[in-house]
């Protein structure tokens, strides 16, 4: 058998798998999870943007709580995502928001005392 | 000797003919003079497609009239002389200048004052009514154009009081003028007693705000309202356009002498603005020494002030900036309470009030397809994945929460974004972000102010909470999938493409 028809054949089956994969997605984790992708700090103009999905993969809809605090002010926004669901949330960071240059985040799952995902943002204005 | 005696007679006799002749009536002029009269009163109206329109003003009253504005002029004259040429001539002064001859009809002056044609049919004597009770010839009108000589007046019944209607265009300068008629004869006669004062004012430059002109009776409540009166205004050209919300203006108010009569000083002025204003100061308070601004936050601005002189023959200002309102999305008009209490040169209480009204321009939350802003968008299909949203006055430099709405009214993103210090905001949605998660349909931008704990989780229409909101279209064409059957075929594909070119090589290279 000849090298190229091995690899015709190789070629083959891996796309049978990866067919049966996409359309069943027997990959996909059974674990239950909140996670929080496509994260991303940007430069402005006269200010920094943070801008972050939750991705809810709990299985079912799930509430979230975003806690940010800026030294000058704190907010809190409260979301509910279905399963499955994303909520991009984006927040502004002006110079006259900002004390000590640091910014931090916390997402909680309604319910938990802790958070799953947590951060500090250490900002600087030029 | 005798001859001497003789030439001395004849002498005395050439003497006593021309003397003589001399004390006959000239053949030519025979007794005839310029007319004379008293101008004993006046009454200026507006121009209402041609006839004669509403009364500005007070009967001899000075007038306040617009640029370029046709108006109808009527004079009471006591002539106690026929006018030799029967006919008169109008003449126009800034106010304390110099005399100048009325310019005729259409020429094309913007600083004069020019005779209107008065030869349309609906200026025809019948369509003129008497408006003096008092008149000798109640009924009778006479309408002049300018040359008009030779003949409009009556050659008889002159003498006494009569009406003379003229209709006149003011011009574009604004100022402060004087005009008067007389008969077209030289020397000039009558010497008119009484010259109208009339003031162009050039409302429209005013923009946004209103007030009471003389005359204008229906704020009246408290007193009448002088062509010497009160006015408020503002300090640009609007073109009549509202004005912006969220910018700072300087608004006027001028206080003039009261019907050509000093007002003492001690009087109060009262300016009350609407708490929905912001920053109000105090510009300028040169005539008004202890004026001073208070109030503010939960209750309306009050502006109060004394004027320290008399008033007379002047005008009295007071300027103030103020910050127009935010956050109303229609066109909102504001009113401003202006009142001035003083003492008139007879001892008499002298009250002036301008409801000035003040339109402001609604702010705006659109949806737009481009990041520049240039094209509002409802309906995002293929080729739109991203809404640009933008709004116009809002509170400068303000935190708000951009909430967005899917089809099936979960919230998808907030955006906590600040105004910039124009009362701009904008705000982005990328929808493939969303794919298999979001719902087509009408989605929403809600904008809430940052003192809002957070935008609710589902879309609450009309939310009291909220400050604005615009809704949409999204198609599914707005959030391209990229389903996994067309991925496996592009897979398959591909894979066939390779094997087909691997195999067409080694093909060649056996038959080689």
């Amino acid at each position: 058998m000849s090298k190229l028809r091995v690899f015709f054949i190789f070629s083959l089956v891996l796309l049978g798998v990866l067919l049966v994969f996409t359309v069943f997605r027997p990959m996909v984790s059974e674990e239950k999870c909140s996670t929080v992708g496509r994260e991303s700090v940007i430069q402005g103009e006269d200010e920094w943007i943070i801008q972050f999905d939750i991705i809810n993969k709990e299985g079912e809809e799930s509430s979230y709580i975003i806690n940010w605090s800026t030294g000058r002010e704190t907010y809190t926004e409260r979301v509910s995502i279905k399963d499955g669901g994303i909520f991009t949330y984006i927040h502004h960071v002006y110079p006259q928001t900002v004390k000590e240059g640091k910014v931090n985040l916390a997402i909680y799952k309604e319910g938990e005392p802790t958070p799953f995902e947590q951060a500090t943002y250490y900002i600087r204005f030029d | 000797m005798v001859k001497m005696k003789l030439s001395c007679l004849r002498i005395v006799l050439c003497l006593a003919v021309v003397m003589g002749v001399c004390l006959f009536p000239s053949p030519v002029y025979a007794g005839a003079t310029t007319g004379a009269a008293d101008q004993t009163a006046y009454a200026v109206f507006q121009n209402n497609g041609g006839s004669v329109g509403t009364q500005i003003g007070l009967d001899s009253s000075p007038v306040n009239v617009e640029p370029g504005q046709y108006v109808f002029v009527c004079l009471q004259l006591n002539w106690t002389t026929v006018m030799k040429q029967r006919d008169m001539k109008g003449q126009w002064r800034t106010w304390g200048g110099t005399w100048q001859d009325m310019a005729a009809i259409g020429a094309g002056s913007s600083t004069a004052w020019e005779y209107w044609n008065s030869n349309y049919a609906d200026h025809t004597v019948d369509a003129i009514t008497a408006h003096f009770g008092d008149t000798n010839q109640k009924t009778y009108t006479f309408e002049s154009d300018y040359p008009g000589y030779g003949g409009s007046y009556p050659t008889t019944n002159a003498v006494g009081k009569n009406e003379s209607w003229f209709i006149i265009q003011a011009p574009e300068n604004v100022g402060r003028y004087e005009i008067r008629w007389y008969d077209s004869e030289s020397p000039y006669a009558p010497t008119t007693t009484v010259q109208i004062d009339i003031t162009v004012v050039d409302y429209t430059s005013w923009g946004g705000i209103f007030y009471n002109k003389p005359g204008d009776t229906t704020e009246q409540t408290e007193a009448g309202t002088y062509a010497n009166g009160l006015y408020a205004y503002l300090d640009e050209d609007n073109d009549g356009d509202p004005l912006t919300p969220g910018t700072a203006y300087t608004f006027y108010v001028n206080v003039h002498e009261w019907q050509g009569n000093a007002i003492a000083s001690g009087g109060t002025l009262n300016i009350t603005i609407p708490k929905q204003f912001t920053s109000v100061s105090l510009v300028d308070k040169a005539d008004f020494y202890d004026a001073a601004v208070s109030g503010g936050g939960a209750s309306d601005w009050t502006i109060t002030g004394t004027n320290d002189s008399a008033i007379s023959n002047a005008v009295d200002h007071l300027s103030f900036s103020a910050t127009t309102p935010t956050e109303y999305f229609t066109n909102t008009n504001w009113e401003f309470d202006t009142r001035f209490t003083g003492t008139g040169g007879g001892g008499e209480t002298v009250r002036y009030i301008v409801e000035a009204v003040v339109l402001v321009q609604a702010a705006t939350w659109e949806s737009y397809n481009d990041e520049a802003h240039t094209t509002v968008d409802d309906y995002f299909s293929t080729g739109e994945q991203t809404v640009y949203m933008f709004g116009e006055g809002f509170q400068a430099s303000t935190a708000y929460h951009v909430a967005y709405y899917d089809g099936d009214n979960a919230k998808v993103l907030s955006d906590g974004v600040s105004s910039n210090s124009g009362g701009d905001l904008s705000s982005l949605c990328y929808f493939p972000t969303y794919q298999e998660s979001a719902v087509i349909g009408t989605w929403h931008a809600v904008v809430y102010k940052d003192s809002v704990a957070s935008p609710p989780e589902t879309y609450i229409a009309s939310d009291p909470n909220s400050v604005v909101e615009d809704s949409f279209e999204v198609t599914y064409e707005a959030i391209p999938e990229f389903p996994t059957v067309i991925a496996g075929i592009a897979v398959a594909g591909m894979c066939f493409g390779i094997y087909y070119w691997m195999r067409k090589r080694r093909l060649a290279y056996v038959k080689a």
